[in-house]
């Protein structure tokens, strides 16, 4: 477990890094114009960054984190997480350029007492062509109750965690959406910031399932089998009883038949006679 | 009590008769049990059973619960050879009345069917038909679902292996053959998502027939006066997930099930 540091700095900005490029530099000046005192961990193969770029991140103020090249995002993630010492855990994604009013604006809400931000698309209806990943990923909110939320997952950077937050909800061994529905379960203040929709982190399909699945499973073994969800009303006994038990009434053709000879037919016969027109006499 | 002056339904020839009659006439009279839902329905349901009746079925089993006086009324006016109703004086809660109906029926190709949306006989027959031609499960495709159906509907058949299958026995109509709901379990139809993840499980051949073609013809009850059509968004959705969940249960324990072994 990561003791917090109170000598430590505000922020730790976690980035996963797999490619090298120019705007990767204005990101770690931005991140490190965040609080005072931030840190900005990059998380990268070895084999990626020759002398003189490791030297340049350095010198704009970045630390790096050696990992294999195997390593996924979400693996780096962790790692960076276990690595940081501030109070505000601000995760990024090294393709978009973010501008240090954007960034800041993730760290505010945790400063105020959030304990999970994430980004959401502008419009959180679902658009027609929407991508299956998405739809489930804001199923997962709406079964918690937090449709508002849209298809907000801690998939998709930016967001950013308290240590709090980092700590109690195991994020550096859980999975996204495992991390995600036990925040809801232990009733933390999870919001989002509107941004532009973005492709998110790549992840395996059948792992991406997995994952959600856990994270439903984890909601079920506290709310029971449908969530803590409405159940229609439906009156389940009904089916162990056999259907002549039940209270109800049966009408077959047949009976139709006879009701009609019998009161129903005596009944058209009398409305038929007050019907027809009067004999004159 | 209303009473009509209709003509009784008459029967088509049987079996080897001059007048050439469409094949599935005499498979539909021999095989077929259309299961119909009223709940407050006495607007749509007299056309609705028109419809049926051209189907020419084994049976029809109208289940009939949380409906007034001038619903039963409309059905038991109206005189039919082949129809049974099973009247229930209160509300049976969503979908029960599919468990009810599969118990009842005695066919072996069973047709549900909503009684406040009026479909044309010639689309109905396409499910059915389906069904004789070898499918277990014959969906219906729906176009423009709300959002969280959507959702759900698209987790569930990827986390079947069904990517390709944008639907599920949610929606009206659907047939299924009796050996696919004893499979399935009678008792499961009532939570739809959870019947159509038993089934994709227990391999049974489940598609899509199809959009219906009629959708913008068909006759819609015009407000909400149906205990049924009064549930919120809010209660709708909850409901759906709720189902939804039941499915995920079940697929995580035969999954779990499976790497025990």
């Amino acid at each position: 477990m990561i003791a917090g540091n109170q000598n430590g700095p505000d922020v730790s900005v976690i980035l996963p890094v797999f490619a090298v490029h120019r705007r990767l530099f204005a990101l770690i000046r931005a991140a490190r114009q965040l609080a005072f005192s931030t840190e900005v961990l990059m998380i990268c193969p070895d084999s990626l960054l020759s002398p003189d770029v490791r030297a340049k991140i350095e010198k704009a103020g970045g630390n790096v984190i050696s990992v294999d090249e195997s390593f996924s995002v979400e693996e780096c993630r962790r790692i960076g997480s276990r690595e940081a010492a501030g109070e505000v855990l601000l995760f990024l994604d090294d393709r978009p350029l973010l501008l240090p009013t954007q960034l800041d604006a993730y760290v505010e809400v945790i400063r105020r007492g959030g304990d999970v931000v994430m980004t959401a698309c502008r419009d959180s209806r679902l658009p027609t062509r929407t991508s299956s990943r998405k739809m489930t990923q804001s199923l997962l909110n709406h079964v918690a109750g937090r449709g508002e939320l849209g298809s907000a997952s801690l998939y998709d950077a930016p967001f950013a965690l308290s240590r709090y937050a980092m700590e109690t909800l195991e994020f550096a061994s859980s999975s996204p959406p495992v991390v995600q529905i036990k925040a809801f379960l232990q009733k933390m203040k999870v919001s989002v910031l509107r941004g532009q929709c973005r492709p998110g982190m790549k992840v395996a399909s059948k792992r991406f399932l997995t994952d959600h699945t856990s994270a439903l499973n984890t909601w079920m073994e506290v709310h029971g089998d449908r969530g803590g969800l409405w159940d229609g009303g439906r009156f389940r006994p009904l089916l162990q009883v056999p259907g002549h038990l039940h209270f109800r009434s049966v009408y077959r053709s047949s009976d139709w038949e006879s009701m009609r000879e019998g009161e129903w037919g005596e009944t058209h016969k009398s409305k038929k006679a007050d019907s027809s027109p009067k004999k004159r006499g | 009590m209303k009473h009509t002056n209709q003509k009784k339904q008459t029967r088509p020839p049987k079996k080897g008769a001059k007048k050439q009659q469409k094949p599935h006439v005499l498979d539909n009279l021999e095989r077929l049990s259309v299961i119909v839902e009223v709940c407050q329905d006495e607007r749509t349901i007299k056309q609705q059973l028109e419809q049926i009746e051209r189907l020419y079925p084994k049976e029809i089993l109208l289940i009939v619960h949380g409906s007034n006086p001038s619903t039963i009324d409309s059905i038991l006016s109206r005189e039919s050879e082949v129809t049974t109703a099973f009247v229930y004086p209160f509300f049976l809660g969503r979908d029960v009345w599919r468990s009810i109906g599969a118990r009842e029926a005695r066919g072996d190709v069973w047709l549900f069917l909503d009684g406040g949306t009026v479909i044309p006989a010639e689309e109905l027959q396409r499910f059915v038909s389906a069904c004789y031609h070898g499918l277990d499960v014959a969906l219906r495709e729906n176009q423009h679902p709300p959002d969280l159906a959507r959702a759900a509907r698209s987790y569930l058949n990827l986390l079947l292996d069904q990517s390709k299958l944008t639907t599920s026995m949610i929606d009206l109509p659907f047939a299924i053959t009796r050996t696919a709901a004893e499979r399935i379990g009678v008792r499961h139809l009532l939570i739809p998502p959870l019947a159509h993840a038993i089934a994709v499980k227990n391999r049974l051949r489940v598609e899509s027939t199809g959009l219906l073609q009629s959708t913008d013809q068909l006759l819609k009850k015009k407000g909400h006066s149906g205990r049924k059509k009064r549930l919120g968004s809010l209660q709708q959705q909850k409901l759906l997930l709720g189902d939804h969940l039941e499915a995920v249960r079940y697929v995580a324990s035969i999954e779990e099930g499976t790497k025990e072994r």
